[in-house]
């Protein structure tokens, strides 16, 4: 079958639209068909970054998740509105910048929200006492919960001894 | 056009040498996304800040055990980098980018590094088979050595940071290519299509438009980057791909039990054209290869080997024609000279 619209090209999509009950078929070519602007299939229109874009328009996220209209990354100056647009960040502060919005797309697109896997060397010297400190909280709250509160003495000191060494060596 | 071309005439180690596929796993491979922190991602840089990139990343590739072959993406013709497509080595985006790009090669074609992709760094490793556990060791191991030289952008709480949110945490897409012309014949594409999602993985057609899937050949994936350990995302995939190749190979016996001579058929046809035609086209091509494949499987051909075959997949589509004739040619005349290799290359079988 033809395009009903080209009359060169065969048809491949089949359209199908009820309005008002009175039902119309269209036969078109691809071409023809992104041009009613309904459809999009240049590229995979499924394609994951499609489907991104689709789900992060600020009309789509609620109050809280959507960002101010001129809302823009402050170190690289990427827009959100340009961000919605190629599904793709500036810079790695674009993660901070819009990290409402970041929470949102990793509860959406990925399987958590927290790293899990490898670490640059360098980095886990440095940012080691952090992840340390807030695993000894973490302790000493289930410690305080079932009323250990020698062992959440304990845990509390250490992790005293943890912040100071760490401001230290920031200050240093 | 000969003599001045970059790019390697021999195809990648993992199809022109060592052991044979196996028969479900063609290859695997193993990507790592990362990102220098103190540049711009690749979209949003000013073209000084990729030039600096390119350099950083060049010369902090220099301690690298593997000896690279470095291309300037506007070195090479459009034909070459189209080539380089067709052997699984960059991607369609990063040959058509008009940024400054880069690519660095070993001499196997094992390994491939896109600069300036949609990130600033892009490590691919592949190989024949299922290898994704030695593939995540060679990466974690050049990544460790690059780390020394560069600042990732990384952070605690979510990992490597990337241009697209869908590859932060590990920065890694493992995948595996599979020739699966049982479950194709026998209708169960579906079902693995459908459920494979639960598992945080996704399964694509490799060749063909769109999304089809000529060939019967597919791309497992992990989807989810972030929140598993990159052991864990290997596991995964291992765990469904065993199941896979466990269905595949019941529907191959069962193709052969109850309709062994419309198979055997339908596999010495395809053989009998690619062997005599005057005109192939691309998909045609595929699409009867494949059937080799699983003739190659069942055993029909007594020399014909699957890495023959395999090579014959990459070598009959049209940029690899077009540089094996060095000219130019329009799809027709590609059909007639497709069809005239694959005569010659297959005349001896």
């Amino acid at each position: 079958m033809k395009c009903q619209s080209c009359g060169e090209r065969e048809a491949n999509v089949h359209l199908t639209r009820i309005i008002n009950d009175r039902k119309q078929e269209l036969h078109l070519c691809s071409e023809c068909a992104e041009k009613t602007g309904q459809l999009n299939f240049s590229g995979d229109p499924f394609s994951f970054k499609q489907l991104l874009s689709g789900i992060l328009k600020p009309e789509m996220l609620d109050a809280k998740t959507a960002p101010a209209a001129e809302k823009a990354c402050s170190s690289c100056g990427l827009s959100y509105q340009k961000f919605v647009e190629s599904g793709l960040f500036g810079c790695g502060d674009c993660y901070d910048n819009f990290s409402d919005q970041v929470e949102y797309i990793l509860r959406k697109v990925q399987g958590g929200n927290k790293h899990q896997g490898k670490t640059p060397r360098e980095h886990s010297e440095e940012s080691g006492i952090p992840a340390r400190i807030a695993e000894l909280r973490s302790e000493m709250e289930e410690a305080v919960e079932i009323e250990d509160f020698e062992r959440a003495a304990e845990l509390r000191d250490q992790i005293e001894e943890l912040e100071a060494g760490w401001e230290d060596e920031d200050e240093g | 056009m000969k003599g001045k071309r970059k790019i390697p005439d021999r195809l990648s180690g993992w199809v022109e040498a060592g052991e044979a596929s196996e028969d479900i796993i063609i290859s695997s491979r193993v990507r790592l996304a990362r990102n220098l922190g103190d540049y711009p991602f690749p979209n949003q840089a000013e073209k000084e800040d990729l030039f600096g990139v390119r350099e950083e990343i060049a010369s902090a590739l220099e301690g690298c055990n593997d000896e690279l072959d470095s291309y300037n993406m506007e070195e090479l013709t459009p034909l070459e980098k189209e080539a380089l497509i067709e052997r699984h080595l960059i991607s369609r985006a990063h040959s058509g980018s008009s940024r400054p790009c880069a690519t660095h090669i070993n001499s196997e074609q094992t390994l491939s590094i896109m600069v300036n992709e949609e990130d600033h760094l892009r490590m691919q490793f592949i190989d024949a088979g299922d290898k994704l556990d030695t593939l995540w060791e060679r990466a974690d191991s050049l990544d460790d050595l690059l780390e020394k030289n560069v600042d990732y952008a990384f952070s605690d709480e979510i990992g490597y940071l990337t241009a697209c949110p869908t590859n932060v945490g590990t920065g890694m897409r493992a995948s595996v290519m599979m020739h699966l012309p049982g479950l194709t014949m026998r209708d169960s594409i579906e079902k693995l299509l459908g459920g494979v999602g639960k598992f945080g993985l996704t399964v694509r057609g490799i060749f063909g438009e769109g999304t089809g899937a000529e060939g019967s050949i597919y791309q497992l994936s992990n989807q989810v980057t972030l929140g598993l350990s990159e052991e864990d995302i290997l596991e995964n995939l291992h765990s469904i791909l065993s199941q896979v190749i466990a269905e595949e190979k019941r529907a191959r016996q069962k193709l052969l039990a109850e309709n062994e001579y419309e198979i055997k058929d339908k596999i010495m046809r395809a053989f009998g054209i690619l062997k005599n035609g005057y005109k192939i086209n691309n998909l045609e091509a595929v699409h009867f290869l494949s059937l080799l494949l699983l003739g190659n499987y069942y055993g029909l051909f007594k020399e014909l080997t699957q890495k023959k075959i395999l090579q014959l997949l990459i070598t009959t589509r049209p940029a690899h024609l077009q540089l094996f004739f060095d000219e130019k040619m329009d799809p027709t005349r590609r059909d007639v000279l497709r069809a005239s290799f694959l005569r010659d290359e297959l005349a001896e079988f």
